[in-house]
């Protein structure tokens, strides 16, 4: 049985899980572990937030043009809601809805980076900074597993594997990457004993 | 009917409970000696089970499967019980205060309740759930896709490395 390889996602993937070990290196193994969980939320939260706030994102952005065309100020009311009315809403289409699902989820993911940035003080030895790298190495493959189908789905060279599953292979990549997180998550653990 | 993925669900988070009372420095020595057990189980399969089919034949012929599944559950209950209970390999050190011990004590005590839980429900996928009267057409989408997840199957390759790596943080320490 043969599958094929999307070998720019493969690029993609080793590019993305570098500068995630690099910053886990610079964020220290806390913030990451803090960033894990909004990384893996992200994706479950982002479709059903997309479908409950596209009224609200096109009731508002009505609402601004609303208020550039003239708004309660103008003499015509009747005209600028006219004008209003004919423009299309913001998010009118499934790829339209699709992307500001992925936005969300992103901005989930954000917030998870941003809060261990506010609620988690600096690493501060060295120890801390490598199980960081190796915890943004974590992130960054989940954050790539979880995404990658998403925003790059075309536009890509097709080699022929022979294997038995590539779900296999890439389930086997998620072990080894579960298991390095645990081996980091048990350092830490110890470390922290180890210092009281 | 409860499904089986609510159940093993269940017990992974009392697991999970059951590491945050008992600390992760405990918990670890579970986790190595569970880590021990599947590699030794895992690596000697292909011994094991003939071996355990000629007993069976003859212990129980009309149910082989369920003796053979009876076997699993009960090796791994016992080499659960026994790390557990009584004087245990818990690594040495001082509990971990606040948030981040927490979260060692629940994350330890989810892994052992994954690995127990996992591994009885992987042998008794694999059997065809002799001891439950169910069937794996009656499992649902959800369980179908977590069965391939469990430890035997999706940690096998490296149970070896996680129990040296156990092994010599218990030791170097």
């Amino acid at each position: 049985m043969s599958q094929p390889i999307r070998l720019d996602q493969l690029t993609l993937a080793v590019v993305v899980v570098a500068i995630f070990a690099a910053m886990g290196y610079q964020r220290g193994i806390l913030r990451e572990l803090l960033a894990a969980p909004f990384i893996i939320l992200g994706p479950w939260l982002a479709p059903w937030l997309a479908v409950a706030l596209l009224p609200w994102v096109n009731r508002f952005y009505k609402l601004f043009l609303f208020a550039r065309f003239g708004g309660l100020a103008t003499d015509d009311f009747a005209a600028v809601m006219e004008r209003v009315r004919q423009v299309p809403p913001l998010i009118g289409t499934q790829v339209g809805l699709i992307r500001f699902g992925v936005l969300l989820c992103l901005t989930v993911i954000a917030l998870g980076y941003l809060l261990g940035q506010w609620w988690i003080k600096k690493p501060a030895d060295r120890i801390v900074r490598l199980l960081g790298a190796v915890m943004g190495t974590v992130n960054g493959f989940l954050l790539v597993r979880i995404l990658v189908d998403q925003v790059w789905p075309t536009q890509f060279v097709e080699i022929v594997v022979p294997m038995g599953s590539l779900a296999q292979l890439f389930q086997a990549q998620t072990a080894a990457v579960l298991v390095v997180a645990f081996m980091a998550i048990v350092v830490l653990a110890l470390q922290r004993a180890q210092k009281k | 009917m409860v499904p089986i993925e609510l159940v093993w669900l269940i017990i992974v988070l009392l697991f999970g409970l059951i590491g945050v009372v008992r600390g992760f420095l405990k918990e670890l020595g579970v986790t190595t000696v569970m880590v021990i057990m599947l590699f030794a189980v895992t690596f000697f399969e292909g011994k094991i089970t003939p071996m355990l089919t000629k007993v069976a034949v003859r212990v129980a012929p009309n149910d082989l499967a369920a003796f053979q599944a009876a076997f699993w559950v009960v090796l791994i209950t016992v080499t659960a019980f026994v790390s557990y209970q009584g004087q245990t390999l818990a690594f040495e050190g001082a509990a971990v205060k606040g948030a981040l011990g927490v979260f060692f004590n629940l994350a330890t005590g989810l892994v052992n309740g994954y690995l127990i839980a996992g591994s009885i429900w992987f042998y008794l996928d694999r059997l065809g759930y002799p001891l439950l009267n169910i069937s794996r057409d009656a499992l649902s989408p959800t369980a179908r896709m977590l069965v391939p997840m469990m430890p035997p199957q999706l940690l096998a390759p490296f149970l070896l490395y996680v129990a040296v790596f156990l092994i010599f943080m218990r030791v170097v320490r």
